[in-house]
């Protein structure tokens, strides 16, 4: 009896009747200088009229034109061959090159008569793509490129979705799981 | 003086073989060390109990315990919840493609077996017009996404009302402040209890000494997260405590291809997951049974 009383204590000394809830630390938020690194890092641009939302930026990734071409702007509609004339566009079928270059000036992008640089080209395919632009700026289309407590930096639209050619190639899979370990394969048993 | 009982006792078991040959080696120094660590082990109390430098000293001995094992400089955390933070989750239905790159992520981030093919992510393909898991298939190979189907991915829940956790006989597993539930790996005796109750198949156990390269180890580990387990103990997905808590997000989240992976603070009124929970027409799953998941599902 005593021996069983004891060992009842010991247990529940070492367990703890009622299950105590562990220590919290304080709330740690992302300090200014960290956000501002970030932000920093992947060349964020603010997204108009949503506070604490940023894209990637865009620009930084692409040669400039002015390193190819002069100070000149580039007339789109010279017949014969044309550099960046390889490009394939897949994207709707009543669109054109001038659709969405509007403007004499490739790398400015517009839409009626709203102009817009590559670091905005969000606001551009919004302007068709309207649900999903408000899915965007949610957060249930596209994706985080910064942790849960950074400041919101999402892809912008041209990461994933290559806007010449936008359809998505298959991509393939992992291998399936073991569902049947090695050692029972060949024992399943029959389903209807 | 708990120490001195184990030194002495740890010396009498290889102090015999050290008698023989006279000399004390290096090799025997550390077994020394190690057995006197493993008989501290055993005396450890449950996690939840123990005070702050008993904390320090466990996450120290796991610490050296897995550099002895592993090549890599292995750092065991032990952060703690945060005030002010409740970890939510959201899938989107519309965007799964069933890559699983989610599954090789979580794979790779939570040093799981990897002769026993442990994945804490299961990834069923179902048929659209239900949500019924049992005609899924979870063994899809496919690599373009057939007509009619769609991915439904399951993982721990992190249940605000935990079955796993009431039916524990021991005490090993529990529900943290910031939400997630946790595992005393040294606690759990491995009835599998748990397993049982958990609805969504979301505790894994290890029926074999988990085997992992010694290159694929990774070495930022959590106590009560990504530390290399042993055999007979339960392991689940903890929303990659090692990384949650440091702000970043699990894995999964970050490898997912579309997009379809939202996590975040319910508690912070302007987060994803909360404008997700506001404008989504969300549900989770088996919620008849009053589990409370933390993990909703969604279509666009």
């Amino acid at each position: 009896m005593k021996l069983e009383s004891v060992f009842f204590c010991t247990v529940l000394s070492l367990v703890g009747c009622g299950n105590p809830v562990p220590p919290s630390s304080e709330a740690r938020p992302i300090s200014e200088g960290e956000k501002a690194r970030t932000l920093k890092e992947l060349k964020a641009i603010p997204v108009e009229g949503h506070e604490g939302l940023w894209v990637e930026g865009r620009s930084h990734q692409l040669k400039k034109c002015t390193e190819c071409h002069g100070s000149e702007p580039v007339p789109l509609d010279v017949p014969g061959k044309q550099a960046h004339g390889d490009v394939k566009l897949a994207h709707a079928k009543f669109m054109e090159c001038s659709t969405c270059h509007v403007s004499e000036i490739p790398a400015v992008l517009g839409f009626g008569t709203k102009r817009v640089n590559l670091d905005q080209s969000h606001h551009l395919c919004a302007s068709c793509h309207n649900t999903q632009g408000e899915d965007f700026i949610l957060g249930s289309h596209g994706k985080r490129m910064t942790g849960w407590k950074g400041p919101r930096v999402v892809k912008s639209c041209v990461a994933c979705h290559d806007p010449h050619e936008p359809s998505f190639k298959a991509l393939p899979t992992m291998a399936h799981p073991k569902i049947i370990p090695d050692r029972l394969k060949g024992q399943e048993p029959d389903h209807e | 003086m708990v120490k001195g009982l184990a030194v002495g006792a740890a010396a009498i078991g290889v102090g015999a073989g050290v008698m023989a040959s006279g000399t004390i080696t290096e090799q025997d120094q550390k077994e020394r060390e190690m057995s006197g660590d493993e008989f501290d082990g055993y005396f450890k109390k449950n996690y939840r109990v123990m005070t702050e430098s008993e904390r320090q000293a466990t996450i120290a001995r796991f610490e050296l315990k897995a550099r002895e094992r592993y090549s890599k400089a292995i750092h065991m955390s032990g952060s703690l919840a945060e005030a002010g933070v409740l970890f939510g989750y959201a899938f989107n239905l519309s965007r799964c493609n069933g890559s699983r790159k989610c599954v090789q992520a979580c794979v790779e981030e939570n040093n799981q077996d990897r002769a026993t093919d442990m994945q804490y992510i299961r990834m069923i393909e179902m048929e659209k017009g239900t949500f019924d898991v049992e005609h899924g298939t979870a063994d899809y190979d496919h690599v373009e996404v057939p007509d009619g189907k769609f991915f439904f991915g399951t993982q721990c829940h992190q249940c605000e009302n935990p079955p796993c956790v009431k039916v524990c006989p021991v005490g090993a597993t529990w529900k943290e402040n910031d939400g997630i539930v946790v595992i005393d790996y040294d606690w759990c005796v491995g009835c599998r209890y748990c397993q049982a109750a958990c609805p969504y198949f979301a505790r894994r156990f290890n029926w074999q000494e988990p085997s992992i390269a010694d290159e694929e180890v990774n070495p930022d580990q959590h106590i009560l997260g990504n530390q290399v387990r042993s055999k007979g103990v339960m392991e689940k997905c903890t929303f990659c405590i090692q990384r949650s808590r440091e702000g970043q997000n699990p894995a999964c989240v970050e490898a997912c291809p579309t997009g379809a992976r939202i996590f975040g603070n319910l508690l912070d009124p302007e987060s994803e997951i909360r404008n997700i929970l506001a404008n989504k027409k969300v549900f989770r799953f088996k919620e008849e049974l009053g589990t409370e998941p933390k993990f909703w599902y969604f279509m666009d």
